[in-house]
């Protein structure tokens, strides 16, 4: 091994490896934004948080305007969903907002990383539930609304019946396809994670 | 620590970064990217060095963990000895002879990577440990075994 150390010592003198740096290229380094896997999540997290609130304060707003009773009724659910929406986004957020700690050794900085996206992908999952199947259906139902103004949307027991199979059925959707999101977003990076995580801790 | 000590320090052990940047990246926009990420996060985290240790040191954990983190667009797949023409012709030149030895690492898993090039770079069983997060008395076996794995790289007829 020492003869291993003394040929590794040789390699500052001419070799592969660059040498040097300009101080403004550092200084450039330190004013820009994060790369890192969880510093691009956490903006897009902050951008849905953002829209969900909008969209939720929007909605409060327009419900004393809407007629007849039921859409307001309906309208009252939408919001409930995207108050608890809003919710589980900050919520999120607010796992991703405080910074790993890097300078720890690398078996926990992993296991932090690790565990900390795995939270994410959770409320991700949970958010779907409730917040997508509500909105569609009651997207579907103020669109039958609009483009028949003389129809009496949930009139009867037939469109309730309709309403619940449609939340149902857009769930199980939902939750398949966030899923499968997710598999694409996540699936291989945490993979490597792991594998690194069990060969640290083997 | 002031952001002008700061860049000073960074200066000084750029070649930290450089070398783990060779050994763990060959996408040259992963490089330019990591290179950049991993100078952010080691200011991010310039409050949490207390100077107990070796700046240097604790740099190799922030740009350690900083690699192990970031989402790489591409991996090291091949043996990077495979098509190092000069392999057995130049064995005796000393430059070479490293240039074959940071091939030859570059090859391994990540994490043997880690723990033969700090040991490389004269840090103690419990040092890498305190590094890696490894039991300081696992590494004494793993280098063991890196070793071997290295000479047979470097060393294919006498293996």
């Amino acid at each position: 091994m020492t003869e291993l150390k003394e040929i590794w010592g040789k390699l500052d003198q001419n070799g592969p490896i660059d040498k040097g740096i300009e101080e403004s290229e550092i200084r450039k380094a330190l004013s820009s934004d994060s790369l890192g896997f969880i510093a691009k999540l956490k903006r897009n997290v902050y951008q849905k948080l953002f829209i969900t609130v909008v969209l939720t304060v929007g909605l409060i707003l327009s419900i004393p305007f809407i007629f007849p009773l039921v859409s307001q009724i309906l309208m009252s659910v939408l919001c409930a969903a995207y108050v608890l929406g809003s919710l589980l986004f900050y919520k999120e957020y607010s796992i991703l907002k405080n910074g790993i700690d890097m300078s720890q050794d690398i078996l926990h900085g992993l296991k932090d990383y690790y565990f900390r996206i795995k939270r994410v992908i959770h409320y991700e999952e949970i958010i779907c539930l409730i917040l997508y199947p509500i909105s569609i259906t009651s997207g579907f139902l103020f669109g039958m609304k609009l483009a028949n103004p003389a129809i009496e949307v949930m009139s009867g027991p037939y469109d309730w019946v309709i309403l619940i199979v449609s939340i149902l059925v857009l769930t199980f959707l939902s939750d398949r396809f966030t899923k499968w999101l997710n598999r694409i977003a996540f699936e291989s990076y945490l993979h490597d994670l792991k594998n690194h995580i069990e060969e640290l801790e083997d | 620590m002031t952001e002008k000590e700061f860049i000073s320090a960074i200066k000084k052990h750029i070649g930290i970064i450089h070398k783990i940047l060779y050994l763990y990246v060959d996408d040259p926009e992963d490089k330019h990217d990591l290179k950049q990420e991993i100078q952010l996060q080691a200011w991010k985290s310039i409050g949490k060095f207390r100077g107990d240790s070796q700046f240097s040191t604790w740099l190799y954990r922030v740009a350690l963990n900083t690699v192990f983190t970031y989402k790489r667009k591409q991996k090291i797949t091949t043996d990077p000895l495979e098509h190092h023409d000069s392999y057995a012709e130049n064995k005796t030149e000393q430059t070479d002879q490293a240039e074959l030895l940071l091939r030859a690492i570059k090859g391994l898993h990540d994490v043997d990577k880690t723990i033969i090039t700090l040991h490389l770079e004269d840090y103690s069983n419990q040092e890498i440990a305190n590094i890696t997060g490894l039991k300081a008395n696992n590494i004494g076996v793993k280098i063991h075994r890196i070793k071997e794995s290295l000479k047979k790289k470097l060393n294919p007829q006498a293996s």
